[in-house]
């Protein structure tokens, strides 16, 4: 089923939209992969979607619930969680503090939560009175995953996971997302690196200019110039055609 | 040397009263990241709330003192639900706030003028034998305030530590939008931090006025630029850096005292600040998550 789905969402900064009449969805279990070039409005729209600004139009649908409209932290307690691009911890608090943040909405003990996420990421329970601000920016990552997780959500957003990490570090976020997908939980990603959201997602959209320029499978996505499509925003007609097909499969 | 004692002493008087308003300070900072100078304003209301609430209802002063600090931590609560709110949600600038805080403080200010009169008042309590504590000279009631000023900084730091509301306030200082999207109300917490450091800022108050013998209108907002001091001297929005920043200009400002005009000392504590900025720019304690 639909963990998530927007419909025709508009969001911006200001008055001026960022995002225009953008629709997504993203089911239980499936990884689901944004991709598009810089300033196309991907951090945006995942801004939107958390009701971290206001969107004009459309319809924000979280498990089910209708949360358009809704402050965030109403939206996390439905089941949504976010890691976003930067600013993704609290640096002055201590790992474990981070954990029990991530848990907040819980409103109960969380310490039994925060063993079973500190042993998905053994690489933060070696320190976890270490203050968040001085873990280096791989492991402020994983951090922020990891604070993610702890109310077990039905969706997580994720905004380039990766940029900038270790090698080893991008294995790691990788491997988590396959886990999430397998025990059910749906991932939207925001990914830079196009071969490597290909390879990792059930499906994949592409946003040019804060439109969604085409959708589908990672083997149809290949079909199509993604290059041309980044660089023209999708004037080309191939690119039309294509999202029209895409469409209506 | 006995002068010495003495004023080291009055430094830790000064000190604990500086150390509630600082510590009070801080807090709101943290959660808002905008400076409240209102903020004298509420020392100079929790003063006279405590002492009508004593003079007028008869009560111990403790209990005064009690409902003196909570009433300005309902002020606190005021101000922001009905002034510094609907700037921030239409989202004005923070530096506007700093604007409208002190008009809230001059609104204040007068309003304390026009129903309590402009001429000095004083606290009962003020009359009492020094006692002698190792080398100090101190009064039963500046005893008190040390007392009051230990325990406060305990419940603040418990309550940094071992509270959800003090971890949410935390997270809201570190990373707000981050702290939304954990499913913490910020609107809630916001609440909660005016109430904390409104009522922090009633007892400095009441312990600023009952420390100096007298108080008038405005008394609390002349304090206001030393508990800026103390407030940036530790790191601005962090607890702990104003405790520090607190002892630090207590100490400084009383036992100079002891040895220059002490008509000097609101100066020498801007001298304090003024060397701290240039060693040391970030204060006592860093606040990284602002950085
Ligand atoms: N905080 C902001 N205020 C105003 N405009 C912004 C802000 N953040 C991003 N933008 C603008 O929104 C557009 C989309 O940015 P963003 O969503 O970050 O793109 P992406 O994540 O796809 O690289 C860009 O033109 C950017 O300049
Ligand atoms: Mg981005």
């Amino acid at each position: 089923m639909s963990a998530l789905q927007a419909e025709g969402l508009t969001t911006g900064y200001g008055s001026v939209p960022v995002v225009s009449n953008v629709s997504m969805e993203a089911r239980s279990g499936e990884v689901v992969v944004l991709v598009g070039p810089n300033g196309a409005g991907k951090s945006t729209f995942l801004k939107g979607l958390f009701g971290l600004l206001r969107h004009t139009t459309g319809r924000v649908v979280v498990d089910g619930r209708d949360v358009s409209g809704w402050p965030p932290h109403r939206i996390a307690r439905c089941g949504m969680a976010y890691v976003p691009q930067v600013s993704n911890i609290f640096p002055t608090m201590s790992v474990v503090e981070n954990l029990e943040i991530g848990g907040f909405a819980s409103g109960g003990d969380v310490r039994q939560r925060i063993d079973e996420v500190l042993a998905i990421f053994p690489d933060l329970a070696r320190s976890p009175r270490a203050k968040a601000g001085s873990l280096s920016g791989g492991q402020q990552n994983i951090l922020g995953m990891a604070r993610s997780l702890m109310l077990s959500p039905k969706v997580v957003l994720l905004d380039e996971p990766t940029a900038g990490l270790a090698p080893r570090y991008v294995g790691t976020v990788w491997e988590q997302v396959g886990r999430l997908s397998t025990a059910g939980t749906a991932v939207m990603v925001v990914e830079q690196n196009v071969e490597l959201a290909m390879r990792h997602s059930d499906r994949v959209y592409v946003l040019v200019a804060g439109r969604v320029r085409l959708h589908g499978t990672p083997e149809e996505i290949r079909r199509h110039d993604l290059t041309a499509l980044f660089l023209g925003g999708g004037a080309t007609p191939s690119a039309e055609v294509g999202e029209q097909s895409m469409r209506s499969v | 040397m006995t002068i010495f004692w003495l004023s080291v002493g009055f430094g830790l008087v000064t000190a604990s009263v500086l150390a509630l308003a600082s510590v009070g300070l801080s807090l709101q900072f943290g959660v808002t990241n905008y400076v409240n100078f209102a903020y004298g304003a509420f020392l100079t209301l929790g003063a006279y709330f405590a002492w009508t609430v004593l003079t007028g209802g008869h009560l111990p002063l403790g209990l005064a003192i009690v409902i003196g600090a909570l009433g300005v931590g309902v002020v606190g609560v005021l101000c922001d639900r009905i002034v510094f709110r609907s700037f921030t949600r239409s989202g004005f600038p923070l530096f506007y706030l700093l604007i409208v805080s002190f008009g809230v403080s001059l609104i204040l200010g007068n309003v304390v003028q026009g129903v309590w009169g402009p001429s000095p008042q004083f606290f009962a309590v003020v009359s009492q034998f020094p006692l002698h504590i190792g080398p100090f000279l101190l009064t039963p009631a500046q005893l008190v305030i040390i007392g009051v000023a230990i325990v406060s900084m305990v419940g603040v730091h418990l309550l940094l530590t071992r509270t959800r509301l003090g971890k949410a306030m935390r997270a809201m200082s570190d990373n707000p939008a981050l702290a939304q999207v954990s499913g913490i109300d910020i609107n809630r917490v916001t609440t909660w931090a005016w109430f904390i450091s409104g009522s922090l800022a009633g007892l400095a108050g009441i312990a600023l006025a009952i420390s100096t013998a007298s108080f008038e209108p405005g008394f609390g907002e002349n304090f206001l630029f030393t508990i800026f001091a103390a407030v940036i001297v530790g790191g601005i929005g962090q607890p702990y850096g104003a405790m520090l920043g607190a002892f630090l200009i207590g100490m400084v400002t009383e036992v100079s005292a002891a040895f220059i005009d002490p008509s000097y000392s609101t100066d020498l504590a801007f001298v304090v600040l003024i060397v701290m900025l240039l060693l040391r720019p970030q204060g006592l304690i860093p606040a990284r998550g602002k950085a």
